[in-house]
This record gives structure tokens, C-alpha cells and sequence, in this order.
């Protein structure tokens, strides 16, 4: 991350509809919206307002219709699909709502899957994940499969998977959603105090206002625009 | 990420075996067929590995050695006087019936060889001796003519047994004695082999009959072989051959009148087709059920290259260990059935070449059709379930 910017993540002016003619929906109206270094961003609002594309759009898994994007100063609304996809790897951690485990390969490997992807493998890799894994407290499960852990230690991992290769930037989508109150405060709680300790910036989408505390800043969206709070 | 490739490919125990199962099976067809289909082709030209000549002359509307056109024996004459020529000497081919002890007939292929000389006769005598078929009524028969026979003889003691030296066999209606039995190769059909001296065989024909199906030519030391060829073709107006174009001949021969190479084709076609569909839909399947972790892995940065080879690697394994599967499967096979000299199992190395190319490309391109349903796919669907 760049010293002189504060400012991890700026979007200007976003627009994006799907569908063409009659059947053309816009889903993202013009939206503004800076997130800085550090930060843990939550975006709310009701189903179907278009939070999970915004997250694409930050995320660089969807490029806007209009509108800039720039994330730790790269504008990204104008980089080639496999320069993005090399961005992603290297500055951006994943946590999704169905945790998105590879069920055939153990723990640890699940973990290691963001090193792979950058070319760090064998011993490094190892390592780096068991180590990732004791801080969410499941080292000691590192070699099981991951149908042998329970939805919250599940998300646990998909974690330590996000946060193995020390992205900049922790992208999640309802983490906490498929699990029950006490076991996503417990999550919330992991992410909150590791990313902290990294410094690193989180946008969460959520509509679980359970853990709305968690948050440094709430966004609040509603058919496409955010409102101010 | 390939090893990660290939220990999720391994994990999906149930798929993977599909995989390497369809691709074994469609292997073993292939080759197995194939296998076959060389062997018999290899019987095709039997007559002419058994007689070994330089050159061949025969009939200019020959089609196939197992079909003679009888020449007039002038015609020795003229070929012998050609310039490179060292010698000519006759070669009686006729399908004959041997008459069996129930009164029914078998079909043999009586084969005349020159009386002097007994050239053309098989090199690997088993029992008794060459020599003894210039006795009078005396010839000599293949192990497989032993075999035929035997099926239906009694000897004279009204013992039912194996034909043997010093045996006698009706052959179409004159009496032989067995003064010798030898291998040779057997032929693609018309039945076992009898060698007699020419003499012997013409006499089994009414007096009339044209009775030289083929000469066989020797050149002189240090004459240019095809310059011969052609003047013989030239001199006479016959048709000769060396002995590899004579085999070819007939080989094509086969290829355009008989029904076997079709019938050999459609099944390696129909192993192509099953080994395509298992793998395809397979490999299909596999992406479609795992497209959702396919979409996690886009976005975390994976690039299309990388998730292609990873589908190509996974293809390629499979592949390859169901190739293997497959040709020991084949070989198997072959091993067991050569003692039964049957259906003769060739497993050229040729075979096992294309075969490992046309199995190889096949699982390339369900791969790639595979692959492209990753490929075109959104790295944003992961968001989406
Ligand atoms: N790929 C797409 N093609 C067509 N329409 C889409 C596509 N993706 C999203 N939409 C539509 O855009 C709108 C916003 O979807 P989005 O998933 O961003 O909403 P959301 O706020 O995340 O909703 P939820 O809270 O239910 O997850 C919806 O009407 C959806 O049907
Ligand atoms: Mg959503």
C-alpha cells in the first residue's frame, strides 16, 4: 500500500444494468463511495438493491458500465482481465457466504489455495497456512477435510484463506449469514481483530444487523444509490 | 495448482474411475481390433511367406494370390529366356476337397511345387521328409491340415485318431500317402495346405486343365531386380510381381472386396465414439458440479490459463493411465488367445502409436470443450448461488 494515499479504494460516479431493451434493469445509479486504509466498511440495504454487484465491481469480478474504479491506486476500470485476475491474487483476500471450500484437499491446502495461485508452494506454503490457521484456532485441525468442521469453523478457514497471502484489501459477501448469532459474532470477532492487526481495509455486505457494531462505517444502499448515514 | 489439480481429480474416486475406465475401455477396443485385424490381414498373403520367390509371375488379370488364373505352360518357356532371368519354375495352386471319413468333404489348398527342384516348399518340416514327396502318390501337409483332418478320420483299423505319417488321404477322389507334415502359415480362408510335386498335382486334374497358377522367378547375380520385372512384363505380356507388391496386391485386395476392414473400422469408430462420450460427459460434468469453486478460484485471481491446463492435466492423466489400462487389457488378451492360433494378435508398434495420438487428442479436446464452460465463465458468479 502506498504511503501518501488514505484512500484504498474510490469509486466515482458507478453505473451498471443488466439485460438490454424492455427487460433492462439498473442496478447501480451513480454511486460514489471512498473506503480508506483500514477501514471495516459494511454495506446494507434491502434484497435485490444491488450490494453483491457493487462488492463485484470493488472487487474487480465485474467491470462497471460506467464510472471509474481505482483500488490502491490502480484504475482498475481500465485493466486487462489477466493483469485483474493478477491484481485480485495479490492484493485482494475472498470470504464468501457458502464458505467455497474445496472439499476434496485438507484444511491447510484449502488455506494455501492464495499462495498457489501466486506461485508460492511447498514448505513456504505450508507453513504460512498452519500458521494462518492457529490464529483463527484450527491448526490443530489443519489436516482434516473440510466436511469435518462445522459451518462456523468452515468460515473460519475461508478466512485464514483470505487472509493467508496478506492482501491489502478483504472482500466478503454475507459471511456471516449461514451461521447462527453466537458462532458470527465469534467470526466477526476473528476478522475484526486479525485484519486489524494487518492493517488491512474490509468491505463487508451484509444484511445481518447483528453484527452492524463490528463496522467503522456503515453504508446504507437502496435501489441502486447509496444514502448517506 | 496442478498438483491441486490432479488430488481433486484423484479425490472424485467415483468420477476419475469413470474416466480412466471409459478411456481403458475405448483403448482396448481400439487395439484390440486393431490387433486382430493385422493379424488377420498378416494371413492374407500366407501363400506367398511360405513359398518365398524374388519375383512372381502370373496371369495380367490376376486380382489376389488366392485367386489363380492358370497360364499355358509355354509361358515357362518364355519367362526363362528372358535376360536376367535365372531360373523359372512352375507353382500349382487349386483348391481341392479331401474326403473325410463321413463321406463329407473339407477343403484343402493343393500346392504343386517344381519336380525337380521342390522349390517353394515351407523351410520348417516337423516330421518325416521333403524328399519323400517325389515318391510316387506322396505329399506333404500342414500342422494345420493335421488339425482339419484329424477332426474326422478313421484309420484303417477303424481307429478314430490323429492323421499321421504314412496316413492315406483322399484328395478329390486320387489316393496320398503323408510323407511329410510341416508348419506353415496359415492362410486367410480355403483351407489348409497340401504340397505335392507338380506332377502329382496335375494329375489330380482331368488332362485338360490349365495347371500354372504362378512361376516363380529367380534373377542372376548382380541383375537390377525391378529391370527384370519389367522386361518379363514387357517379353510376355504377363504380370510380375516382387514378392512385397505381390503381398500388397492382395492386401489391397482385401481392403476393396471383403467386408473386414469395415467391419473392423466400425467397431475401432464405435470405441472412438464411446471413449469420446465418457470422457466428454465426464469431464463436463466435472466442471459443471464444480463450477461454483471454479468461480471462487477466477476470483482469487486464477487466470483462464492456469484453470485451462489445470483440466488439461486432469484429462491428460486420466488419459494416459487409461491408455495404459487399456493396452495391458489388450495385451492380455493377445497373450491368451496367440496359443489358440485362432484369431492371430498382432500388436504392431505402429498401432500403439496412433491408438496413444487418437486417445491423446481425444481427451485434449473434451478438455477444452469442457473447459470452455470455465472459461466464459464470470468470476462475479462466485457472489451469486
Ligand atoms: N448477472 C446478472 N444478470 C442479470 N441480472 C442480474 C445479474 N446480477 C444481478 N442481477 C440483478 O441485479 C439486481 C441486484 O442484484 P444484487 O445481487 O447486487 O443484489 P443484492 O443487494 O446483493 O441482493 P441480496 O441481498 O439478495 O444478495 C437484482 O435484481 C438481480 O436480479
Ligand atoms: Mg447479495
Amino acid at each position: 500500500m502506498s504511503g501518501k494515499s488514505e484512500k484504498v479504494i474510490e469509486l466515482t460516479d458507478i453505473t451498471k444494468s443488466f439485460g438490454s431493451g424492455r427487460a433492462k434493469v439498473d442496478v447501480l445509479r451513480g454511486i460514489d463511495l471512498t473506503v480508506d486504509a483500514g477501514e471495516m466498511l459494511m454495506i446494507e440495504g434491502p434484497s435485490g438493491c444491488g450490494k453483491t454487484t457493487l462488492l463485484s465491481i470493488i472487487s474487480g469480478t465485474l467491470k462497471p458500465d460506467a464510472g471509474k474504479v481505482v483500488v490502491l491506486g490502480k484504475e482498475i476500470t481500465k485493466a486487462r482481465n489477466r493483469n485483474l485476475a493478477k491484481f485480485r491474487a495479490r492484493h485482494l483476500g475472498f470470504a464468501f457466504q457458502l464458505f467455497n471450500l474445496i472439499p476434496s484437499i485438507s484444511i491447510w491446502e484449502n488455506v494455501s489455495v492464495p499462495l498457489l495461485i501466486q506461485g508460492i508452494k511447498g514448505r513456504e506454503a505450508k507453513k504460512r497456512s498452519i500458521e494462518i490457521l492457529k490464529e483463527v484456532g484450527l491448526d490443530d485441525r489443519s489436516s482434516l477435510l473440510p466436511n469435518k468442521l462445522s459451518g462456523g469453523q468452515q468460515q473460519r478457514v475461508a478466512i485464514a484463506r483470505a487472509l493467508v497471502h496478506e492482501p491489502e484489501i478483504i472482500i466478503c459477501d454475507e459471511p456471516t449469514s449461514a451461521l447462527d448469532g453466537a458462532t458470527g459474532e465469534h467470526i466477526m470477532t476473528i476478522l475484526r481483530q486479525l485484519t486489524a492487526e494487518k492493517n488491512a481495509t474490509v468491505v463487508i455486505v451484509t444484511h445481518d444487523p447483528r453484527i452492524h457494531h463490528f463496522a467503522d462505517r456503515i453504508v446504507h444502499m437502496e435501489d441502486g444509490k447509496l444514502l448517506k448515514s | 495448482m496442478y498438483r491441486l489439480a490432479l488430488r481433486i481429480l484423484f479425490a472424485d474416486r467415483t468420477r476419475y474411475f469413470t474416466l480412466v475406465s471409459g478411456i481403458a475401455f475405448s483403448t482396448l477396443l481400439i487395439v484390440q481390433q486393431a490387433s486382430v485385424f493385422c493379424g488377420l490381414m498378416s494371413w492374407t498373403d500366407a501363400i506367398l511367406r511360405n513359398s518365398r520367390a524374388e519375383i512372381w509371375v502370373m496371369d495380367t488379370f490376376l486380382e489376389q494370390v488366392q485367386l489363380p488364373r492358370p497360364m499355358r505352360e509355354i509361358e515357362l518357356t518364355r519367362v526363362r529366356s528372358v535376360e536376367g532371368v535365372k531360373w523359372a519354375v512352375p507353382y500349382f495352386h487349386r483348391v481341392l476337397p479331401v474326403k473325410q471319413a463321413d463321406g463329407q468333404y473339407k477343403m484343402v489348398q493343393v500346392i504343386g511345387l517344381d519336380n525337380v527342384s521342390l522349390i517353394g516348399a515351407p523351410r520348417n518340416i516337423v516330421a518325416g521328409n521333403l524328399e519323400n514327396i517325389r515318391s510316387p502318390d506322396t505329399v506333404m501337409i500342414d500342422d494345420y491340415a493335421v488339425e482339419r483332418i484329424s477332426e474326422n478320420f478313421i484309420a484303417p483299423n477303424g481307429e478314430k485318431r490323429d492323421v499321421r505319417l504314412g496316413d492315406w488321404i483322399d484328395i478329390n477322389g486320387s489316393y496320398f500317402k503323408i510323407g511329410a507334415i510341416c508348419d506353415a502359415n496359415r492362410p486367410i480362408y480355403g483351407g489348409p495346405y497340401i504340397y505335392m510335386t507338380y506332377k502329382h498335382a496335375q494329375g489330380i486334374l482331368s488332362p485338360d486343365s490349365r495347371t500354372l497358377a504362378y512361376m516363380m522367378v529367380a534373377t542372376q547375380e548382380g541383375a537390377d531386380i525391378p529391370t527384370v520385372v519389367e522386361r518379363i512384363k514387357k517379353e510376355t505380356g504377363l504380370l510380375a510381381l516382387e514378392h512385397e507388391d505381390f503381398s500388397w496386391k492382395t492386401l489391397k485386395w482385401f481392403f476393396a472386396n471383403t467386408g473386414i476392414p469395415l467391419a473392423f473400422g466400425n467397431t475401432v469408430v464405435l470405441g472412438l465414439i464411446v471413449g469420446a462420450v465418457i470422457t466428454g460427459q465426464t469431464l463436463f460434468s466435472f466442471v459443471t458440479e464444480n463450477s461454483r469453486i471454479l468461480a471462487a478460484l477466477k476470483a482469487m485471481g486464477t487466470s483462464n490459463r492456469v484453470l485451462l491446463n489445470m483440466i488439461l492435466l486432469q484429462a491428460t492423466s486420466a488419459a494416459l493411465v487409461g491408455y495404459g489400462i487399456g493396452v495391458g487389457l489388450a495385451s492380455a488378451f493377445g497373450l491368451f488367445v496367440i496359443p489358440l492360433k485362432k484369431p492371430p494378435f498382432i500388436l504392431l508398434p505402429h498401432t500403439l502409436i496412433i491408438v496413444f495420438i487418437v486417445i491423446f487428442v481425444i481427451a485434449m479436446v473434451c478438455a477444452l470443450l469442457a473447459s470452455r464452460k470455465v472459461l466464459v465463465l464470470e468470476p462475479d458468479t462466485v457472489f451469486r448461488t
